[in-house]
């Protein structure tokens, strides 16, 4: 529907990140409760195809809005670091979403330590009572 | 040390910390409660050093009152005089203001920040309820387990401490505490527990509520005190911390409470005139059966509305706390989560249910079901936002929805509100609530009809009221806004920061039952008509607008009741006018004002009251009182003060709690308030924080009590309370209770009696306390 192809290029980035975020959504349909198998299966694949289907949609006004700029059909060739990082990306992930890391308590506080904010905080001064 | 030992110590300093509320059930309480047995002056002056806070109002808000003539030259020329201060009232006011202008240049570096901030840190960390997707982990250990696992990965703790924690808290207390005699161990856990009163409270909240999160996820004082005096320890940072230096030489203090009282003085001088004229215009009215009573939260937001709807008809009104006298919590049909729905001090002893009316179970159903599809929607949302790879995905994906989505809860709130996906109907129309004991085993069972009449038999007897008119309502209160973290703040103090039409419903059912109606004839001589219908009702404080529960109501009244609709919406009318000072579509600009998520202020709430009038409504019904709340109470009928006893342990205490929680929160909105909302964060669903970190909030936002960061809207004073009764009620009920009478003998509370044994004449209560002007008189 985007006519991306399937070559190997950055763009298997985005096709990555898709394919994820609409994995996500039919995952977190197919494990609520409340919905009966039937609403599920007709739900589901409904969900999958206007996801697919706006991502499509996204993707072509995207490119027609920039048509004009240069480069615009060049894609980055795929390299050694953004492999590299797209695997750790997908570690990550499963790590998370298998819930890996509870058992890996020096990865939270390692993770909560660099996700603090700017040290200096409001407590840092007070008033002198008199 | 031993455990027991250590645990009575810090009780004993925990009375310098009052209690947080979690946003989600704010309750407007006392932060001093601890210090009550002190005099008001000596529990400012011990609190103000321990929290570093200033506790009387600041010299810009006397400037203010004093410009706005809420403060008599005589009163506070007089109380200087009498204390030895020989200036003027103005020369004292500008020495405050040259005092004040010093001191704002004096801030200095904490040099507890780093311990503060690692505090802080952890605690949030823990004490999360639900916000963060990725919890802390070992948490069903406890606090002091959890935090120990975790700190030996903690780089910002030196190594060498990492390998001797103590297994238990009790050891790391008593190691750090060694060396320090009994006196300075409590200064140390006082001065520790009052660095971060809010986080502090929220921890005593949740040990004393017994709160879900601490039975699955324990924390506790001495947790507390043993991870921030481990890390004080391995941060070498000194374990009993100075207090900040105060010029003892200052009178400063004394001259602010001179004013405060001289404050004080001026509104109740104003107060009595006002009660004095409204009582002789209400003698020479006639009294007309009214066609229909409605009762209200003594809430101040009724007082406007009780004024306007009995000048619109013929309609009599009474104001009675808010929980209707229901010690009872609440169990919601949808989610089964249970939430306390009567004042936060006095334990809850039923349980209420929802029942699928006769004939609705269809709809019952439907109900639910919509609510299963908006949560699942919710939650689909949430976790394609939170999960890592889908936010790259669907935050782009859907961030045009989301942009334009925003404009329009900017420009068009009423429009955005309608099409936000959520129950647009409540389930009122579709259940009915059902009473029975909180912790029976069979949950469900009903209670016995003695007690479902003396129920009854309580709010008519609290409101002096034994003329029925055909149609009874009561009306429970709720606000609606959008974006705002303290939105139970304005929803019913009464009902602990919740809606009061759940009380409301359910006291309506049991009035309604004749079985009921029959026992209260029978046993104690209470006849109500077989006409009289009572029905529930909501109050919407931020628009006005009053919604009746009348599914259920017969044939026979719907004239009625279509007369009080009418009435109802002339009043929103009207009300809006007056209280948004708004000619033209005020009743719009009251939507919006509730709807717009940009809006910090969406009502003033309980801002700006003064006063308690305990009494009939012939004290006020002649007046304006939109400062005072309001209980009925008819002292004839009350033959040995017992019914004057329950409002004064009852709602008089919660207007207490109100009462100061206001004063503090404008006095210091920094230490004992929100600050600005502008600012806020939330925290973990359950609190908020100032920027990137800070004390928990306890008090209101800046917004709910100034116009301005340097221009109050709630006058910063104490309240005034005004019992009609004989005197001599009062005195029997002080001699018994304690609390109450500390409360007023040390000047918390302001109490006047009107003594109608003699002629009404007003007259303050003794005043026991001895309050000693250490320095300047």
């Amino acid at each position: 529907m985007t006519n991306k192809g399937l070559k190997l290029d950055g763009g298997i980035f985005l096709t990555l990140i898709v394919a994820i975020t609409v994995g996500q959504a039919m995952d977190n349909i197919l494990t609520r409760q409340e919905l009966s198998v039937v609403k599920k299966a007709i739900i589901g694949p409904i969900v999958f195809f206007i996801s697919i289907g706006l991502y499509a949609l996204m993707y072509n006004s995207a490119t027609k809005f920039m048509v004009d700029m240069p480069m615009i059909d060049h894609p980055e060739p795929l390299s050694v670091l953004q492999i590299v990082f797209g695997v750790i990306f997908l570690i990550g992930f499963f790590i998370m979403k298998l819930g890996i890391y509870e058992g890996f308590p020096w990865l939270y506080v390692k993770l909560v330590n660099d996700s603090q904010p700017f040290k200096k905080t409001v407590l840092r001064y007070k008033k002198t009572l008199k | 040390m031993n455990q027991e030992g250590l645990l009575h110590k810090i009780n004993q300093a925990a009375q310098v910390v009052g209690k947080t509320w979690p946003l989600y059930s704010f309750v407007t309480a006392n932060p001093l409660s601890g210090y009550e047995q002190l005099s008001f002056l000596e529990a400012i002056r011990e609190a103000g050093e321990l929290l570093n806070a200033n506790l009387l109002p600041e010299p810009f808000m006397f400037r203010q009152a004093w410009e706005a003539k809420k403060i008599d030259p005589e009163h506070i020329q007089s109380k200087l005089r009498k204390a030895g201060f020989y200036q003027s009232a103005q020369q004292s006011l500008l020495e405050m203001e040259a005092h004040a202008k010093a001191q704002s240049a004096m801030e200095q570096i904490n040099e507890y920040h780093d311990l503060d901030r690692l505090t802080v840190k952890w605690l949030s960390l823990f004490l999360d309820e639900g916000m963060a997707p990725w919890p802390m982990p070992f948490k069903e250990m406890g606090f002091y387990t959890a935090w120990r696992k975790l700190i030996v990965f903690d780089n910002e703790i030196k190594k060498k401490n990492k390998r001797k924690i103590p297994k238990t808290p009790v050891e790391a207390l008593t190691f750090v505490l060694e060396g320090f005699d009994e006196n300075q161990q409590i200064e140390v856990l006082k001065r520790h527990l009052s660095s971060l009163p809010g986080w502090v409270g929220f921890i005593k909240f949740r040990m004393e509520n017994n709160s879900i999160w601490n039975k699955e996820f324990p924390v506790s004082l001495l947790d507390y005190l043993a991870v921030r005096l481990w890390m004080a320890y391995s941060l070498d940072a000194p374990i009993l911390p100075k207090l900040p230096p105060i010029d003892k030489t200052s009178n400063l203090i004394t001259l602010k409470y001179l004013w405060l009282e001289a404050w004080e003085s001026t509104w109740q001088d104003n107060f009595e005139r006002r009660i004095k004229e409204s009582l002789e215009k209400s003698i020479n009215c006639q009294k007309v059966k009214p066609i229909a009573q409605l009762v209200f939260c003594l809430d101040t937001r009724s007082e406007l509305l009780r004024r306007t709807l009995e000048q619109l008809g013929n309609y009599e009104t009474f104001g009675s706390a808010g929980a209707f006298g229901l010690p009872m919590d609440y169990c919601h049909p949808e989610n089964g989560l249970v939430n306390k729905s009567s004042p936060a001090m006095v334990p809850s002893k039923y349980m209420v249910h929802e029942r699928p009316m006769a004939n609705n179970e269809a709809k019952a159903k439907g109900y639910i079901k919509e609510g299963k599809q908006i949560g699942a929607y919710k939650y689909f949302l949430k976790r394609l936002k939170n999960i890592l790879p889908s936010a790259f995905g669907f935050v782009e994906g859907a961030g045009l929805y989301y942009g334009g989505f925003m404009l329009m809860r900017l420009f068009k709130p009423n429009a955005a509100e309608r099409l936000t996906i959520k129950h647009h109907k409540g389930c009122e129309h579709i259940y009915e609530p059902h009473i029975s004991r909180i912790h029976k085993s069979d949950s469900r069972a009903d209670i016995p009809l003695e007690e479902k009449a003396a129920l009854v038999k309580g709010v008519f007897d609290s409101c002096g009221w034994r003329d029925f008119a055909p149609l009874i309502v009561f009306t429970g209160h709720a606000s609606h806004s959008a974006n705002n973290p303290f939105a139970s703040s304005l929803d019913c103090g009464a009902c602990a920061g919740n809606p009061g039409k759940r009380n409301a419903r359910m006291l309506a059912k049991l009035a309604n039952c004749s079985s009921v109606r029959q026992l209260l004839k029978e046993k104690y001589g209470i006849y109500i008509p077989n006409e009289t219908i009572f029905i529930a009702a909501e109050h919407i404080t931020s628009s006005d607008e009053v919604i009746l529960f009348d599914q259920n109501i017969p044939e026979s009244h719907q004239d009625l009741i279509q007369q009080l609709k009418r009435d109802l919406s002339e009043l929103k009318k009207s009300m809006t006018k007056t209280r948004l000072n708004e000619p033209q579509n005020a009743v719009s600009l009251a939507k919006i004002k509730s709807n717009s998520w940009s809006e910090s202020r969406p009502e003033w709430g309980l801002s700006g009251h003064a006063g308690y009038i305990i009494g009939p409504r012939a004290l006020t019904s002649n007046g304006t009182f939109n400062d005072c709340f309001m209980s009925s109470y008819d002292w004839k009928i009350d033959k040995d003060g017992s019914i004057l006893k329950a409002i004064m342990q009852g709602p008089l205490v919660v207007v207490q709690w109100i009462s100061n929680h206001y004063y503090f929160s404008t006095v210091d909105n920094n230490i004992l308030g929100g600050g600005s909302k502008i600012t806020l964060n939330i925290t973990g669903k359950h609190g908020a924080m100032q920027g990137n970190g800070s004390d928990l909030k306890m008090g209101l936002p800046l917004q709910s009590v100034m116009v301005t960061d340097k221009r109050f809207y709630h006058n910063p004073i104490r309240i005034s309370i005004l019992i009609q009764a004989p005197k001599h009620f009062v005195d029997s009920i002080l001699v018994e209770d304690s609390k109450l009478s500390a409360l007023i003998n040390n000047g918390w509370i302001l109490l006047h009696i009107m003594d109608p044994e003699k002629e009404n004449k007003i007259e303050k209560y003794p005043n026991t306390s001895k309050i000693k002007f250490e320095e300047g008189a």
